[in-house]
């Protein structure tokens, strides 16, 4: 190893040795010229070179004889030197760092450390008569090498000791307080950093603890002054962290527990310790006593770092804190809470480091030292105290901050086992009134939201399919995306509010305080309580799963749960809007969601009383709350099994009808539940009508007390509509109507001359369908009339009517009869209920009431005319009041009533005649001023959509179906073509109503020949076997 | 008296017909209702729906009552009484589709036993165990007496033995007393003397306690003409102290159980013990709560109308349905109580791993329904309205 070693020395000499020869030789020779100055940059460069190549190493090679050697050329330009600003002394100073540093890293001659030592300081520091001119490499170069000379000297036996001789104090003192310039003021990071690593290394290398203690009030204000936050001097993170390490060392070093034990103790033990040695003048009471008061003057100023972004820094403060806090707990314990506070803030960040690096932590050091615990805890409770202010402020980094620490607070008790019922109370207490400012500083936007409900685009049908829909609620509190983080951090903290216990405690003092409590704090209380339950149910379910409810406490949430649910349903089931803010039914709508969730499907007998008040918050004016409701049916739906949210409904809809029946016979009557019921009705389909009997009832009684508000009526007769209109779909209508089925007359065929005489023959007989096998009271005597064109009727077959479903009927011969005929079902019943009522309401001043009413009819209609018996009474009843209404002012009433009538006339036939008769003149001079008007308004440009066009467009449709189906007297046709006009040839529909059975095909035909329009290309000239017919024309 | 009116807590629509009977059974879990089409439909009370539908008779029902926890009797027009056999189990198959939905035929429950009944009236049969002594439990009272109006005339009452099927008696009607039909009967043992009682109520208002004697042969004990219409429903104290009629008149008379035909001097004109002109008329299915404190009827005006047991006092007035209504009942309290007591003892024993008070909430649905004091009251509309009070 010797001779290996040896070589390795003697090699790298044969490398040194060149250009070290070379250097003393031109170091000698130097003679301030600039070439030698040039030649001497270069060989140095070249030595430089040399050494960073070949020197760098560890191995012993480059031992202390060699470094000596090399360093003679060096100190030979030094000592030729006067001031050292040039690059000369760059490279110089880097040689002399590479000698220092791996040269004489193991001992150093004391002498020549010295002699380093005030050269080094020197340099780097500047002669005080110049000004700074020395370039910045040069200071780093040297305050690099100062680094390594202090690292050396530590190691080099009595090196330390030497440091501090009294020779060298003064040196080492001008030392020091060059490099703590160099930190405060140093002209680059790098200066400031080398500066920083020097200090560090002679605070290490200096062993003796007065001689540092000396330099300990200077190194701390030059270290606050580096670290103290400010925009004047901004320091990189590295320096940051650095003079930390740094500042822990030295505090470490002077004032650790251990050291200053027997200091403290004086009181105790008298005055002996200090007497005992004369020169321990500086450690006395008093001293560590003002001491200590500078240093936390001191720390207060360097942990304002802990609002620094880098994370590196906050580390490596949160280091520092806990070191210090442990190493020198006694000592400094009056900066207890400071050190802890700030640890508190940045604890956490450490928490993904693995176990083993971890260093001590808050909650060791707590059980090392108790009192640290209390400060934690007293630390905890001025945070809670202090949180509804911090969220008052509109600075949302520091609201999610002070949640974040409350958070890793209460981890931290948590941790310990600290459980305090004060603190959970206080905290309780102060995240209610946290939540409840946040909430009324954000109250001022949500009026403008409101927004009309509409019926037909209503978000109750979007449920129907659609079950891709979310269940998750948007969130309420801190709603808006800037507060996300604060939310979450919220959100976290509530989440792990202490123990089980305790955050059932919280649920149950915050719905205590809800019962008594009304505004905004009301909202916070009750979200409070909601949130805390739901975390301790999530925390604590697979525990819930293996253990007893006496072990878990899960009996006690069991019933504290009950307990919410209730109150939300109270909350939800209360109709008066004004009671409540909305955000309490949405919590509500959570809190069910919630329970529905945790309770599958053992949820469903729930929904008895809980759908309704969901359901009906579909309808709410506030679009949120809408939002909420839908989230929450389909929530429901999928907690209680059900594939959507429209299973739900008509799964339950029984629930839903009772809870309507009951609210309607109270006149408990919300604009709500109508929609609701349109809802169900559309999801459900006719089946619902059979268990709506009652509650049509109470609509009736409803409208007869609230007759006079048009909104409310308007909006109940869209229930009766939507009733009519899936009721007239039903085949419930028509199962009685087998037996009543009859022809009714309206199907006419052209009467022929061979018909007729059949028909007399016939009628000698008997008629085809053998009489007494026709339900007997169904039908008024017959009218020969009506006999012959029933007879008619049989014979042709049936043409397509607007009641397809007779056809096949017709030919089915009449059911056995019973001696009474059945009652009409349930529907029937209520539709015509519906219908009849509605002739009461066809006067209401609303246009759009009355427009609606008509429709009804219109659609009610065909669906009831499968029982003559009743339906024709009705139309008597209804007709009085249905035809003014052609002659209503505003003219989408007018163009409805036509339809209407047209409508029923289709239906009736006959029946209608007498009653058009009389109305006939009005009808007629209506129908010349709606011709008048629809050519007038040809010209504009809406064309066929203009009004008095869409009017006459229902008037010709009423006037070919009076014809077509109600068979008007002869004089009363004439009054039709004429008016018609043109129209006969022009349009074919009117045309073959005109000439129908029921028409006059000749009059028709005169009619187009007497305009002269072209009767030959409308009327085929008839062709006849052996005959031939000639143009009239011609 | 400015209490808001009550407001029923439920209505249970399905049935196509008026609903002539209700009752309650399986300790107030469920309610049974019979419609005049002949069906019947078992409510489950904790979900407010159907859990068994069918049709038990081609005629209307006139009554139907539990007979224990696992058979149910059913009367109805078509002239038969039968029982059928329906436990907790047979629910599971039964159809739950109502029968305002599809007429068509369901599936039936067993059926146990067949009466021949007469039904020339709408008197519905009463019955009582064999015996009154013995707990319910026991095997004598797997028989129970079963009392009609006689098969030809209806001016008597017919008591049956079941399972056996047999007329054991025939409670003779004195020739001189004329009362027309038999409108309403009651049978149970007099708790006193053991003997079997029947009361009877008929066409001209008139009533009348018959019992049988130790020598067995029927006595008449009481007969009072309190109602000028016809008795419409009858119904016993709970401990057989007296008993109510309602009528279609407006009277509500009280009326005395005589003890036996020793203490009791024949008077033709027996007094009843208090009359009540309520001046509304037509009340029927007049039912007592089993505590004895109320009773309510079902009034033809649409109304239910609840009275003080103990001085007829009109103590409340359920109206909700549009029309007029037949049938009413309560549920029981006495169960409810009992009930509860066996059921904590049943935790105690199992006390070690269930704690009182944590039920599910399945069970505590259950419970509540269990234990409110339910009235349902049955109408011509074919609906059930359910009402807590009391």
């Amino acid at each position: 190893m010797d001779t290996a070693a040896r070589s390795a020395r003697n090699e790298l000499f044969q490398i040194l040795k060149p250009p070290c020869v070379e250097l003393t030789q031109l170091a000698l020779r130097d003679d301030g010229s600039a070439s030698s100055t040039k030649s001497l940059i270069k060989s140095t460069a070249q030595l430089l070179l040399l050494l960073e190549k070949h020197c760098r190493t560890e191995d012993g090679a480059f031992d202390e004889k060699l470094a000596e050697y090399v360093f003679f050329p060096l100190s030979q330009i030094l000592k030729k030197k006067k001031k050292y600003t040039d690059h000369l002394a760059e490279l110089v100073m880097r040689c002399i760092g590479i000698i220092l540093e791996y040269g004489w890293a193991r001992t150093i001659p004391l002498e020549l450390g010295k002699q380093l030592l005030i050269l080094l300081a020197f340099v780097a520091g500047g002669s005080p008569d110049q000004e700074q001119t020395i370039p910045e490499e040069v200071i780093t170069e040297a305050y690099g090498a100062l680094a390594a000379l202090f690292r050396d000297l530590g190691l080099t036996p009595g090196g330390a000791a030497a440091l501090v001789d009294t020779s060298t104090v003064p040196a080492l003192g001008h030392c020091m307080t060059v490099m703590l310039e160099g930190i405060t003021v140093g002209a680059s990071a790098q200066v400031q950093l080398q500066a920083l690593k020097a200090l560090d290394a002679a605070w290490r290398s200096i062993k003796d603890i007065e001689a540092l203690a000396t330099f300990l009030p200077g190194t701390i204000s030059a270290l606050t002054k580096t670290l103290m936050p400010g925009t004047a001097n901004r320091r990189s993170r590295k320096t940051l962290v650095n003079a930390l390490s740094v500042l822990e060392h030295v505090l470490a070093t002077i004032l650790s527990d251990v050291r200053t034990r027997s200091i403290r103790k004086e009181d105790q033990s008298s005055t002996t310790l200090s007497a005992k040695s004369s020169d321990q003048i500086v450690f006395t009471k008093s001293w560590l006593k003002a001491t200590t008061g500078q240093i936390k003057l001191a720390l207060s100023n360097v942990l304002r770092l802990r609002k620094s972004d880098a994370p590196d820094v906050r580390k490596a403060l949160h280091k520092f804190c806990l070191t210090i806090l442990d190493e020198c707990h006694d000592t400094l314990s009056d900066s207890g809470p400071l050190l802890v506070e700030t640890s508190l803030m940045l604890g956490g960040s450490d928490e993904d480091e693995d176990f083993l690096h971890r260093k001590a932590s808050l909650a060791d050091l707590s059980v090392i030292h108790p009192d640290i615990g209390e400060l934690v805890k007293i630390t905890a409770y001025n945070w809670v105290a202090s949180l509804p202010r911090v969220m008052q402020a509109n600075d949302e980094t520091a609201k999610y901050g002070a949640l974040d620490q409350l958070q890793k607070a209460s981890n931290l008790l948590k941790k310990m086992n600290f459980e305090s019922s004060v603190l959970e109370g206080a905290l309780g207490a102060s995240l209610r009134d946290s939540i409840s400012l946040t909430l009324s500083s954000s109250v001022s936007t949500i009026g403008l939201q409101e927004t009309e409900f509409d019926l037909n685009s209503q978000s109750a049908l979007t449920l129907a399919s659609n079950n891709s829909l979310s269940t998750e609620f948007r969130p309420l509190i801190l709603a808006e995306e800037s507060q996300k983080r604060t939310r979450d951090s919220l959100m976290d903290l509530v989440g792990r509010l202490g123990t089980r216990e305790a955050q059932i405690t919280v649920a149950r003092e915050m719905l205590e305080y809800v019962r008594g409590a009304s505004g905004p704090s009301l909202v916070a209380a009750y979200w409070l309580s909601f949130q805390t339950l739901r975390a301790a149910a999530d925390g604590n379910q697979d525990m819930d799963d293996f253990f007893d409810s006496a072990l878990t406490l899960s009996g006690d949430q069991e019933d504290m749960n009950e307990e919410l649910m209730a109150y939300s349903q109270s909350v939800l089931v209360d109709s008066d809007d004004g009671q409540y803010d909305w955000r309490m039914k949405a919590i509500a709508l959570e809190v069910v969601a919630d329970r529905a969730a945790h309770l599958k499907e053992q949820f469903r007998p729930e929904l008895i009383d809980t759908l309704y008040p969901i359901a009906q918050l579909l309808g709410s004016p506030n679009d949120k709350l809408r939002e909420h409701a839908i989230t929450c049916l389909h929530a429901v739906s999928t907690s209680c099994g059900y594939t959507n949210a429209s299973e739900l409904v008509i799964d339950n809809v029984d629930y839903m009808v009772n809870a309507i029946s009951l609210r309607l016979n109270t006149f408990d009557i919300s604009p709500q539940t109508p929609q609701v019921l349109v809802m169900m009705l559309r999801l459900t389909g006719p089946s619902l009508l059979l268990y709506l009997d009652d509650v049509v009832g109470s609509i009736f009684a409803a409208l007869d007390n609230f007759h006079g508000y048009q909104r409310l009526v308007d909006i109940l007769f869209s229930v009766l509509d939507e009733i009519v209109k899936v009721g007239s779909k039903s085949d419930q209508l028509q199962i009685s109507d087998v037996s009543t089925v009859e022809s009714r007359g309206n199907q006419h065929t052209p009467l022929t001359v061979t018909e007729i005489i059949d028909l007399l023959q016939k009628n000698t007989q008997t008629s085809e369908r053998p009489e007494p096998h026709e339900p007997f009271p169904r039908k008024p005597w017959k009218s020969a009339a009506t006999l012959l064109d029933e007879a008619e009727a049989r014979t042709e077959p049936p043409p397509s009517t607007t009641l397809p479903d007779e056809d096949g009927k017709e030919e089915e011969p009449p059911p056995p009869q019973e001696l009474a005929p059945p009652p009409p079902t349930k529907t029937y019943q209520l539709l015509t209920s519906i219908t009849s009522l509605s002739q009461h309401y066809l006067t209401s001043p609303s246009a759009h009431l009355r427009t609606k009413l008509l429709s009804l009819i219109a659609t009610a209609s065909p669906g009831l005319a499968g029982n003559q018996e009743k339906f024709l009474p009705l139309v008597n009843d209804i007709w009085p009041v249905v035809i003014p209404l052609i002659h209503d002012p505003s003219s989408y009433v007018c163009i409805t009533a036509l339809s209407t009538i047209t409508t029923l006339a289709q239906i009736c036939g006959d029946f209608l005649r007498t009653r058009i008769t009389t109305e006939w003149k009005s009808i007629v001079i209506l129908a010349r001023a709606f011709k008048s008007q629809a050519k007038k308004e040809q010209g504009s440009n809406r064309g066929v959509y203009s009004e008095g066009s869409k009017k006459w467009e229902g008037m010709v449709a009423l006037l070919c179906s009076c014809v077509r189906d109600v068979r008007v007297e002869d004089g009363m046709f004439d009054d039709v073509v004429e008016v018609l006009g043109d129209l006969l040839w022009e349009r074919e529909r009117v045309r073959e109503a005109l000439s129908g059975p029921n028409g006059n095909a000749d009059a028709v035909w005169l009619a187009c020949l007497g305009r002269g329009g072209g009767v030959e290309q409308v009327f085929n000239v008839p062709d006849m076997e052996g005959n031939n017919f000639v143009g009239v024309m011609a | 008296m400015t209490q808001p009116q009550p407001q029923p807590s439920y209505i249970l629509r399905g049935h196509g017909a008026q609903i002539h009977s209700t009752s309650f059974l399986r300790r107030n879990s469920r309610l049974i209702t019979g419609d005049a089409e002949g069906w019947v439909v078992i409510w489950g009370l904790a979900i407010k729906r159907p859990v068994a539908v069918w049709r038990a008779h081609e005629g209307s029902i006139l009554g139907a009552e539990p007979w224990g926890d696992d058979k149910i009797i059913t009367h109805g027009k078509d002239n038969k009484l039968i029982v059928w056999k329906f436990s907790e189990e047979d629910e599971e198959s039964m159809s739950v589709v109502l029968p305002v939905n599809t007429p068509d035929s369901r599936k039936q429950p067993w059926l146990l036993h067949v009466l021949e009944v007469n039904t020339m009236n709408f008197c519905p049969f009463a019955a009582c165990l064999m015996s009154s002594q013995a707990p319910p439990s026991s095997a004598i009272n797997k028989e129970l007496l079963v009392a009609v109006p006689n098969i030809l005339t209806s001016k008597t009452v017919d008591i049956f033995h079941l399972p056996s099927s047999n007329r054991i008696h025939a409670v003779p009607n004195k020739g001189t007393f004329k009362g027309g039909m038999i409108m309403t009967i009651s049978i149970f043992h007099h708790p006193q003397t053991g003997f079997l009682t029947v009361i009877a109520g008929y066409e001209n208002g008139n009533t009348t306690v018959s019992q049988l004697s130790s020598n067995d042969s029927w006595k008449m004990l009481y007969s009072a003409h309190t109602h000028s219409q016809p008795i419409l429903s009858l119904q016993v104290e709970p401990s057989k102290q007296f008993y109510v009629t309602s009528s279609a008149d407006a009277i509500i008379a009280k009326h005395p159980i005589p003890m036996s035909l020793e203490n009791t001097i024949m008077n033709p004109e027996d007094r009843p013990l208090k009359v009540s002109q309520t001046k509304h008329s037509g009340q029927q299915g007049l039912k007592m709560r089993d505590d004895g404190k109320i009773f309510a009827t079902a009034g033809w005006d649409s109304k239910v109308r609840v009275y003080s047991a103990k001085s007829l006092k009109e103590l409340a007035v359920l109206k909700w349905h549009k029309e007029g209504c037949f049938a009413v009942a309560f549920a029981s309290i006495e169960t409810t109580q009992e009930s509860e007591g066996n059921e904590k003892g049943e935790e105690n024993e199992g006390g070690l791993i269930k704690t009182v008070g944590t039920m599910t909430v399945k069970e505590e649905r259950l419970w509540k329904a269990k234990m409110a004091h339910w009235i349902a009251v049955g109408s011509k509309d074919g609906k059930v309205s359910l009402w807590d009070i009391y």
